[in-house]
Formats: structure tokens, C-alpha cells, sequence
């Protein structure tokens, strides 16, 4: 089984808690990397390989936000084909619309129990990572 | 208004004319009565006089006949004979002035004779003596019969005065009466003309006052129009800035609506999910810690609910959205998907007819239909599996019985009626208020806003919703959406 890296992009420190603690628990070997808004996620990608086989995207954060990260995302051409998952606070069918448009491939709303995160989370690495 | 007023005007000359006209009339008649009786009087009184200067001339002549006999003097005779001509000439204008009067005529031609008769008698006598031929018993019978025509001629004179006295007392009385009453005729046809004039000039007057008062109302009228036009102007001006204002605040509401949404939720999130944490992770906690820790996860759940609904009911407000054409039956779907979860667990049952496709703010309808079933299942009766019908039906403006203004012809008519525990017909308008909830929380979970968005979202499609409930079996949500265009009609 090929050894998959996970990004996070989240710049609340109890959110990155919460993911990481339900990948771990679902699969410890997962290396996850965390990058705290959209300049480090991309600053990350150009930077720090391997690329990783899925990004989790907040939309809501400083520097540069999730809307925008998606978008550099997909225009820097070793990157485009990875899938983004938004990971966000926010239900509003509007958000899940853009984010469609630009490219994500899955609109996560953060929940607050946390073993439907874990159930969540499993059933997508399911499905993206085989 | 105007013709009537010509019309008055014309009938007001007409009358004041033919007024005037008869009273100049009548006054000239009285005037000319007045002028008679006078001239009749006069009239009278000079066939008086003639007749007496007629006597006195006979008297003269006798008196100038008595003196030549006594002295023979004939300057008697020369006032003898004036006295006969001027006693002829006085009688034969009486004649003349008596022409209509037939008795007085008689009597003159008589009395004329009689004179005639006195002077031959008077001329016999004298002539008689200047012969000197004559003798005393023919002087005394000459004399004699002078004196018999003399008598006669003073006796048809008396009656002629004493026949004109009788008519002059007649035209005297007549003068007298037309005397007095024609200024009593002419004073009151003048106060009568004046209090016409007067009358029509009041009453023209007012009329004329009237129309001033009307221009007047006109010029008035004119200076409320601008006064309206200037307040209108104001407040357009007020309702412009107002708008902006409003504009700026539906701005920040929509800010507000982001932090809502996002930063509000964020630390309940995070209270309910390390609560949550410590109750899983924790076995070593007493019953009673993690009674506490449990409701305080029920309390922040009710708060997330509760700012999840605002949320929503602010975003039902917002109109700005895209129309677009939408297949109910696929949202149908999608919506039952969402909530397929408690479909499951309550074992509810969704029938639907045929849903058409309709031109819709997409979203907020996947909102209503969400929160209609959402409702039905939620307020479902205990071990009664809900039912849920929705049928569709265009229907015509006439047949929608209910108070609301409605501006199209025809509306869609969706019905989603359900088995459920219902509501007394007397909360059929509250229930879509915001806020407002028929149970106790501990009965049923709900925010009290479901609803008021589904009206809002009706509102913003220009339709209606309304329910009618049956307590402990149902109720029944209609909703009306104007059929815009015919091709969502033949799409049916």
C-alpha cells in the first residue's frame, strides 16, 4: 500500500486537533501535514514534496483564503489533479456551489461530534485513496 | 355650470326689462289719467265761465237798452250792441266745448235761441222808441216778452251750469282721486324696481361670489397639488436616502449573517465537540458530571439550531438570487436525501404527484421543501408513521379563497398534508410567525423559524402559504406560486 500524505489547511489550532486526532484514529500510518492559511498551503506544495494524495481546505482564514488558495491550487498544473476536500464551518449552499465551480471535489461541513468526523473522514479516504 | 349661469344672467335682463317696461307703462297711463281729469276740470269750468259772461253780457245789453230808454243817450246803445255779439260768441263757444255731451248741446242751441229771441226783442223795443211810433202798451208787451226770453235764456243757463257743476264735481272727485294715487301708483312700481334690482343684484352677486370662490378652490387646489408634489418630492427624497441607509444596513446584516454563520458557530462548535469529548473519552466521570455534560451539549445544540435557522431565515430574505429553472421532482429528491436520516428513523412515508418544472430561486425552494417535510416528520404523532401527500394543480386566481391580494391568474397549487398531531384552527396564521412555537421544548425540538422562512421565501416568489390543521390529525400546508409563464403551464 503506497504511503499517502494528507494537507491540512486550517489556521484554527482545535479543528487541526480534532482532524488529526480522528485520521489517527482511523489510520495512524497516514503522515498528515498541517499548513495554517492559503500562502503556507501553497508555499508547502512548492516546497515540501512528496505531493500529497489530498488537501482539506477551510475556506475562512488569514493571509489567503480558502476560495483563493483553491484556485492556485488548481492553476499550478502538479497540483491541479489532486483532489480538494473543503473542510469549513460554514452550510451555506452558496459556499458548496463556488467551491464546486472552482474545483473541489467534496464540501465538508465541520461537525462538533466527533465520531461522525471520524465516519466522515474514513468514508473519503475510502474513496480517494483505495 | 357656466351655461346655467349665462342662462340665469339672460333670465334676470329678461324679467328686470319687462318689469321696467310695464311700470314705465303704467306710470305714463296714470300720468295721462292725472292730465285728463285736469283738462276735464278745466273744461268744465270754462263752459261755467262762458255761460255766466254769456248772462252778464245779456245783462249788460239789457242794462244798455234800460238806459238809452230812460235818457236817450246812444252811447247806451253802442255797449247794447258789443254786449250782443260777445253774449253770442260765449255761447257758441260753449256749444263748441260741449260737443260730446248731447244734453249740454240741446240745451246750448235753446239757450242761443233764447238770446237771439231777448236781442230782437231788446232791437224791437229800441227801435220801436227811436221811431218814436211806439206806445206804452206796445213798449210794455215788447218788454215784456224781452223779459220772458230773458228769464228763459237765465233759466237754460242755471241748468247748463248747474250740469256741468254736477260733472264737474264728477271730474274734480276723479282728479283728486288720480291726484292722490298716481304718485301712491308711481312711488310703489319705483320701490318695486328698486327691491328688484336690488334682489337680482344680491343674488347676482352671491352667484358671482360663488364663481370667484370657485376660482378661488381651483387656485387652491392648484397650490395643494404643489404643496403634494413638494411633499411627495420630500419624501422620495427621504425614502431614497432611507433606502440607502437600508441598503447600507442589509450590508452589514449580511456581514453580520457571516460572522453569524461562521465565527458564532465556531465556539459552540468547539464547547459542544470537547463536551462531547469528555463524555466519550471519560468513563471515570460521576453520573452526575456527565448529566451536567450533557446538558450543556443539549443547550449548545439548541443554540447552534437556533443560529443555524436565523441563518437561514436571513438568507429566505435575501432576493438577489438567480431564477432558475427547477425540476420539484429532483429537488423533491435531493431534499428527501437530506433528510433521509430522519425519514429512516420516524419510518416516514413521502408520496408526491407529478412535480412540474418551475422558474424558482432553486435554493430557497430546496429551503421550503426541506422545511415542510421537516416539519411533518418532526411533529408526527407517537407510533403513528408519518404520511406525507404533496400534490401539485395549477389553479385559477377565482378559486383561491382567501384574503390576500393576488395579482396573477393562475398559481400553482402545492398541497403537502400530513398524519400528523396538527393544530387548532386558531394558530393557522401564528404558526408562520417568527418565534412562535405551540409546544414546550421538551415536547418537540424546533426554533420556531421553519416556517416563517417558508413565508418569507413565498413572499419573495410572490406567492403564499397557508395551513389548516386538524388537532391530532393532521395538517395540511398549501402553497401558491404564480404560474409566470405559460410554458410552465404546458410543461405540467
Amino acid at each position: 500500500m503506497k504511503k499517502h500524505k494528507i494537507l491540512l489547511v486550517d489556521d484554527d489550532t482545535d479543528d487541526q486537533f480534532f482532524f488529526l486526532d480522528a485520521i489517527n484514529s482511523i489510520n495512524e500510518s497516514l503522515q498528515c501535514e498541517v499548513a495554517n492559511n492559503g500562502v503556507e498551503a501553497i508555499d508547502h506544495l512548492q516546497k515540501i514534496p512528496p505531493p500529497p494524495s489530498l488537501i482539506f481546505l477551510d475556506l475562512n482564514m488569514p493571509m489567503m483564503n480558502g476560495y483563493e488558495c483553491l484556485e492556485r491550487i488548481k492553476k499550478l498544473e502538479k497540483f491541479s489533479q489532486i483532489p480538494v476536500i473543503i473542510f469549513t464551518t460554514s452550510n451555506n449552499p452558496k459556499d458548496r456551489e463556488l467551491t464546486k465551480k472552482l474545483g473541489a471535489k467534496i464540501f465538508l461541513t465541520k461537525t462538533s461530534d466527533f465520531r461522525q468526523l471520524q465516519f466522515q473522514l474514513s468514508e473519503i479516504l475510502k474513496l480517494e485513496l483505495n | 355650470m357656466k351655461k346655467q349661469h349665462i342662462l340665469f344672467l339672460d333670465f334676470l335682463f329678461v324679467t328686470i326689462l319687462v318689469f321696467l317696461l310695464g311700470f314705465s307703462y303704467l306710470s305714463y297711463e296714470r300720468i295721462e289719467k292725472l292730465k285728463s281729469a285736469s283738462a276735464l276740470v278745466n273744461h268744465s269750468n270754462e263752459v261755467k265761465l262762458n255761460l255766466n259772461r254769456a248772462l252778464i253780457f245779456m245783462l249788460d245789453a239789457e242794462t244798455g237798452q234800460r238806459g238809452y230808454l230812460l235818457t236817450h243817450d246812444s252811447s247806451f246803445l253802442g255797449e247794447y250792441r258789443n254786449a250782443f255779439f260777445n253774449a253770442g260768441k260765449n255761447v257758441s263757444r260753449v256749444i263748441s266745448l260741449t260737443a260730446d255731451n248731447a244734453g249740454q248741446q240741446q240745451r246750448g242751441r235753446e239757450l242761443q235761441l233764447m238770446i237771439n229771441q231777448r236781442f230782437v226783442a231788446l232791437n224791437a223795443s229800441t227801435s220801436y222808441y227811436n221811431e218814436r211810433k211806439h206806445s206804452e202798451a206796445n213798449l210794455s208787451q215788447l218788454l215784456l216778452k224781452g223779459k220772458k226770453a230773458m228769464d228763459k235764456a237765465r233759466t237754460i243757463a242755471n241748468e247748463m251750469i248747474l250740469a256741468e257743476d254736477v260733472l264737474l264735481q264728477e271730474r274734480t272727485k276723479e282728479k283728486n282721486d288720480a291726484n292722490t294715487l298716481t304718485p301712491i301708483v308711481i312711488l310703489c312700481f319705483s320701490v318695486f324696481a328698486i327691491i328688484f334690482v336690488v334682489a337680482a343684484y344680491i343674488r347676482l352677486r352671491k352667484e358671482t361670489h360663488l364663481r370667484m370662490f370657485a376660482q378661488d378652490g381651483e387656485a387652491s387646489s392648484r397650490e395643494m397639488n404643489l404643496l403634494l408634489e413638494s411633499k411627495v418630492n420630500e419624501r422620495t427624497r427621504e425614502l431614497q436616502e432611507k433606502n440607502i441607509a437600508l441598503e447600507q444596513m442589509n450590508d452589514e446584516l449580511i456581514s453580520f449573517n457571516y460572522v453569524a454563520s461562521h465565527d458564532l458557530q465556531e465556539p459552540l462548535r468547539k464547547i459542544h465537540a470537547f463536551t462531547y469529548r469528555i463524555l466519550d473519552t471519560d468513563k471515570n466521570l460521576s453520573k452526575t458530571t456527565q448529566d451536567y455534560f450533557s446538558r450543556i451539549t443539549a443547550a449548545v445544540s439548541r443554540m447552534q439550531n437556533l443560529l443555524e435557522a436565523l441563518i437561514n431565515y436571513s438568507r429566505a430574505s435575501n432576493t438577489d438570487e438567480d431564477y432558475v429553472k427547477t425540476d420539484l421532482n429532483q429537488l423533491l429528491e435531493e431534499v428527501k436525501t437530506d433528510i433521509n436520516e430522519s425519514i429512516e428513523e420516524k419510518k416516514a412515508v413521502i408520496t408526491n404527484d407529478l412535480l412540474p418544472t418551475v422558474n424558482v430561486i432553486s435554493l430557497q425552494f430546496h429551503q421550503l421543501f426541506l422545511n415542510l417535510l421537516a416539519n411533518s416528520i418532526k411533529y408526527s404523532r407517537p407510533d403513528v408513521a408519518p404520511q406525507i401527500k404533496i400534490s401539485a394543480a395549477i389553479t385559477d386566481v377565482a378559486d383561491i379563497k382567501k384574503d390576500v391580494s393576488l395579482h396573477y391568474a393562475k398559481y400553482w397549487k402545492f398541497t403537502f398534508e400530513d398524519n400528523g398531531i396538527g393544530f387548532g384552527p386558531q394558530y393557522e396564521d401564528k404558526i408562520f410567525e417568527l418565534f412562535q412555537r405551540l409546544h414546550a421544548k421538551t415536547e418537540f425540538e424546533g426554533t420556531g423559524i421553519g416556517l416563517a422562512i417558508c413565508r418569507k421565501i413565498l413572499q419573495n416568489h410572490n406567492g403564499y402559504i397557508f395551513a389548516e390543521g386538524r388537532p391530532e390529525s393532521g395538517a395540511t400546508f398549501i402553497v401558491y406560486l404564480p404560474v409566470v409563464n405559460i410554458k410552465d403551464y404546458e410543461e405540467a
